[in-house]
């Protein structure tokens, strides 16, 4: 059960806010986690005749070099440096509700894929804005009737009708 | 035909002054809507100028850009929002303007400034563009090869204190551009047996993504009840008097200068010039004092150095194939699918189309400069529109316009994943900008640097002065930012240990 006593749109709190260092250091990570996958992925890649000095996993594998290089600085610095926060690295703190809806979203976006294969794209396009507008807080009539269908309309007019994209 | 009369003929086909018109509309609306960046708005419609002959197309993406550095003077001057990022410099005297209750006057001055900006920098391109191609026209790979670095690097170099992410960014997008044939000998790579993934990552798909999609994520995921600022609605006196003119004059001088060296820079756009220009006219002003509180100097000055910008990327872009700006960067992606490839090559083969190009502009700037001044008090009212229609709409509009571009479900995953990506990127201070510039300069870069060093080796690139000269100034762009910053830093301290404690 959610907890009720917590407005709905207070900052998370348990370091969903992170730090200087740990902003630095996730990146870090994610850097080295995919160097090494394409350090990987680039030994498979085929080598060819050989007609030229540098075969076709040069470039990928420099790249995948500079990229760890990269991140273990990022990572150095992070660690070594004295932590100073600098304004415009600090995002705007997520929102619990910010996040459940974001979920929430994209998890229709994703349905929207799924529900166009066997509905018409008028009637699942039109379900689609009534589910985002409805998550992102419309309410009433004319959030949840008359705008879906509205823009539904403009959108099936302007790419079904005028530009001829099979939807 | 003279390609000036062909260039500027072409524009009187009534579907382009259509095109311009909607792109107008479109650029008004989305420079108006803080969130919504002119980079966002151009990588969306993208999507449905595709279908277009290239000239149309070209009219309402241009016009966009053009536009959206008007827009998005409202919500900056009225609710301190810059409504993109080319008008952060806006803020600075246009909110205190109209918190004196003289906001009638902060919007249509910048407008005039703004429209002035536009001309100066489309009188750059049309002089500037045909002899820049040509210069480049001689580099061969070593010199094009550096010409990609410097374009990486300037962009990475004015991304503030983040000179290492932004290094990381740009070598994701040159390592993402791998993905596809080798560009010599055309060995598939990283396409797991997907055969769309041949001609490379979907480059609409991914712009959409990391600029449409990933800002409406983190705006969904920060927004707050109630955060919205209420507007300004004590407009005063519109019109500038002839002694406000008069005041007008220099800033718009300095603006024009500013703005002008400042878009001929690879990658710099409206919001670095914007500040620069701001910045230069205070330094040079009678009363620099009132700078930041509200002064017509000022918002002048800003406005006018921002929007000098466009022709100079224009210029950058069409020239030499190095995008001038992000939504330079984002148009790229369409010409190339229209058959226009940017590059020193493109003013040989049609000349006539920098004249086109700059009429649009001339005529997007008219156009936006009378709806400007006729119609600030209805764009002003968009600003009461609430944020979930927004959402919506961009959202699902990102998703068919990315659709329409192929027929293909799969640009759609990409454009999403691109998304997630942009949005991680947003959380962790990481720029955007350069993961795209690689993206697009990826093969450029590569192709040149294997071909320099098939033909010559390495000598073939350091004896070459342009090469070394370029690549010289690209390793400063990424040293002398944080030296100064350790230096500053090291002064102040310096500073705090003399003065006396109280």
């Amino acid at each position: 059960m959610a907890d009720m006593t917590t407005p709905p749109d207070a900052p998370t709190t348990g370091g969903a806010r992170p730090g200087r260092r740990l902003r630095d250091l996730v990146p870090a990570a994610a850097g080295v986690a995919l160097s090494v996958v394409a350090f990987v992925l680039a030994a498979q890649i085929p080598e060819g005749a050989r007609l030229t000095q540098f075969s076709p996993r040069w470039w990928p594998e420099s790249l995948a070099v500079l990229l760890l290089s990269l991140s273990l600085v990022l990572a150095a610095g992070a660690l070594l440096r004295p932590t100073v926060v600098v304004a415009e690295d600090v995002p705007e703190t997520a929102t619990r509700q910010g996040t459940w809806r974001l979920v929430a979203m994209v998890a229709s976006i994703v349905g929207y894929g799924v529900l166009w294969y066997f509905v018409d794209f008028r009637v699942s396009t039109a379900v689609l804005f009534v589910a985002l507008t409805w998550l992102g807080g419309g309410r009433g009539w004319k959030a949840l009737l008359l705008f879906p269908v509205v823009v539904t309309t403009i959108l099936y007019l302007l790419f079904g009708v005028l530009l001829r994209v099979p939807l | 035909m003279s390609p000036i009369v062909e260039g500027f003929g072409a524009l009187l086909d009534p579907l382009v002054l259509l095109c311009i018109a909607a792109g107008a509309l479109l650029g008004m609306l989305v420079g108006a809507f803080p969130g919504v960046t002119a980079t966002m708005a151009v990588a969306l419609a993208s999507g449905f100028t595709l279908s277009l002959e290239p000239l149309p197309g070209l009219a309402v993406l241009l016009t966009i850009y053009v536009s959206a550095n008007f827009g998005d003077r409202v919500p900056a001057i009225l609710v301190n929002t810059p409504g993109t990022p080319a008008s952060i410099s806006t803020t600075f005297d246009g909110y205190p303007m109209a918190r004196q209750g003289r906001a009638g006057l902060a919007l249509t001055s910048s407008a005039f400034a703004s429209a002035w900006g536009t001309i100066v920098g489309v009188i750059l391109l049309m002089v500037a563009a045909i002899p820049l191609s040509r210069l480049a026209l001689n580099f061969g790979p070593a010199e094009m090869f550096a010409l990609v670095v410097f374009g990486l690097t300037m962009m990475i170099g004015v991304s503030g204190g983040r000179i290492v992410k932004g290094l990381m960014a740009g070598g994701l997008g040159l390592l993402l551009a791998a993905v596809g044939r080798d560009p010599i000998t055309g060995t598939p790579r990283f396409t797991f047996g997907v055969s769309e993934l041949s001609d490379g990552i979907p480059f609409i798909a991914a712009i959409i993504g990391l600029f449409g999609i990933a800002e409406v994520m983190n705006q969904i995921l920060v927004h707050r009840r109630g955060q919205a600022v209420e507007p300004i609605k004590d407009f005063g006196r519109w019109f500038p008097t002839r002694a406000d003119w008069r005041t007008m004059f220099k800033p718009m001088a300095i603006g024009s200068g500013v703005g002008g060296v400042v878009g001929i820079v690879p990658a710099t756009g409206g919001d670095i010039a914007g500040i620069l220009g701001w910045d230069q006219a205070r330094r040079l002003s009678k009363r620099p004092e009132e700078f930041g509180k509200g002064s017509l100097e000022g918002i002048t000055a800003a406005d006018t150095s921002s929007n000098s910008t466009l022709g100079g990327s224009v210029t950058t872009t069409l020239a030499l194939g190095l995008p001038g700006d992000s939504v330079m960067a984002v148009m790229i992606g369409s010409m190339v699918v229209w058959g226009i490839q940017p590059g020193p090559s493109l003013f040989s083969n049609q000349p006539d189309l920098v004249y086109s190009i700059a009429g649009i502009m001339l005529i997007a700037t008219v156009v936006a400069l009378v709806i400007s001044i006729l119609r600030m008090r209805g764009v002003a009212k968009l600003l009461e529109l609430p944020q979930h229609f927004l959402w919506a709409v961009i959202l699902v509009f990102c998703m068919v316009g990315t659709y329409a571009v192929n027929n293909s479900v799969l640009d759609v995953a990409v454009m999403l994943v691109f998304g997630l990506l942009g949005l991680f990127l947003k959380r962790f201070a990481i720029p955007p900008g350069p993961v795209v510039l690689g993206l697009i300069l990826g093969g450029l870069a590569e192709g040149n640097l294997r071909r320099a060093l098939e033909i010559g080796g390495v000598e073939n690139i350091l004896t070459s002065p342009i090469a070394l000269g370029l690549l010289t100034v690209s390793g400063l762009a990424l040293i002398v930012p944080p030296l100064r910053g350790a230096w500053r830093a090291r002064r102040a301290r310096a500073v705090e240990g003399t003065t006396p404690a109280p």
